[in-house]
């Protein structure tokens, strides 16, 4: 079978093959190629489609859907946010819970981007310009809910610009429950992680470490 | 209330840019509807002329996000571009390329190459049903999809007359 072949096999059923058969086939130029044009025939059919099924009908009912529940589920948001505010992380070890509450220690780092939210979320208009608003749109926080702590620092180092290096091989089994502010650097943000018990995570040049 | 003509003046847009960078229509419709949850909660009202380039724009960004949050092989299997710098790529140029694949699908030939384009991007069917629908193998399902692949190659790099 030839590698092409076997990249569209492989397609078939990407679950069955490791990352290390995977980074191989599409280390490969042609069949890196071949994915690419696939991923693109896939958009260029997705696009055709939003422009037929997209209906005037279809914003109706998709505006009703963002309308009508929304009163109710606000408040069960605004006390999600408020606990998730208050730095309350559980972290889990193989099924053995353990409850770690940590109070934010840097107020004085805290309270810069604390000011600039409730700026946000008061004013009536945005009315920067549109490279500031680019930076506005991605959401500022971003809560971990029971997320494995390996897939925790890879988000976050693709956003630090890091490079992941994962040491401790339990980080999978680590779940984080972790409000995380995009606004803080990576240092506060890493030193809050360490309050976690089983949690040690370390900054060396351009890697972001999970050490054992 | 204006954020009601905000929602059914850019949905389109939204959705569609959604679809394309996330390929699944269910998450297309999510990606917008929290973006106006969001608006709505925090009572943020965007300035006209602003409006279209930060609604796009945060489509974008929880799209990046959502491609970020999975796994290899999850990413794989939606067929999500595997650089995500080139997935900002400009949005000009991408819709050039969708174009040029969409009208290089309608004239694949045999019919057959285009059906099997059709099938497996569009209805989801995969190489294996359609080679067993056909009665043929599937290297043989996988022969016409090469050709199928390298003539929408040739499209995709052939200019855009003007």
């Amino acid at each position: 079978m030839n590698k092409t072949d076997r990249l569209l096999q492989m397609l078939e059923q990407p679950q069955l093959y490791t990352a290390e058969e995977w980074q191989e086939i599409l280390a490969d130029d042609e069949c890196r190629e071949l994915y690419t044009l696939m991923s693109k025939t896939q958009s260029a059919i997705d696009a055709a489609r939003a422009d037929e099924e997209v209906t005037d009908e279809m914003i109706d009912t998709e505006w009703k859907r963002l309308t009508k529940p929304h009163s109710s589920l606000f408040t069960s948001h605004f006390s999600l946010y408020k606990i998730a505010a208050m730095f309350v992380g559980v972290l889990m070890l193989s099924g053995i819970a353990f409850a770690a509450i940590h109070i934010v220690s840097q107020r004085a780092g805290g309270e810069d981007s604390h000011g600039d939210k409730s700026m946000i979320g008061s004013q009536t208009t945005i009315t920067q310009p549109v490279p500031e608003i680019l930076q506005d749109s991605i959401p500022q926080s971003r809560l971990f809910e029971n997320v494995p702590l390996d897939e925790v620092v890879k988000e976050m180092a693709l956003y630090y610009n890091k490079v992941v290096d994962i040491q401790n091989e339990q980080a999978h089994e680590l779940r984080l429950y972790y409000k995380w502010d995009r606004k803080d650097d990576i240092r506060s943000v890493v030193g809050d992680l360490n309050h976690f018990d089983h949690v040690n995570l370390a900054i060396e040049d351009d890697r972001l470490i999970v050490k054992p | 209330m204006r954020l009601e003509k905000l929602f059914k003046q850019y949905y389109r847009q939204m959705y569609r840019l959604a679809a394309i960078l996330l390929h699944d229509d269910a998450e297309s419709k999510d990606v917008v509807h929290d973006i106006f949850a969001h608006l709505l909660d925090d009572h943020i009202s965007l300035q006209e002329e602003t409006a279209g380039s930060y609604l796009l724009t945060s489509v974008r960004n929880r799209c990046l996000n959502v491609i970020r949050s999975r796994q290899r092989h999850e990413r794989i299997e939606r067929l999500y571009l595997l650089d995500l710098d080139t997935t900002v790529i400009p949005t000009e140029r991408l819709e050039e390329e969708l174009k040029a694949l969409y009208k290089g699908i309608e004239l694949l030939k045999p019919p057959v190459c285009r059906d099997i384009i059709i099938q497996h991007f569009r209805d989801g069917v995969t190489f294996k049903e359609i080679a067993c629908h056909m009665g043929v193998s599937e290297t043989t399902v996988y022969k016409y999809l090469r050709s199928a692949l390298s003539q929408l190659r040739t499209h995709l790099k052939k200019p855009m007359s003007v």
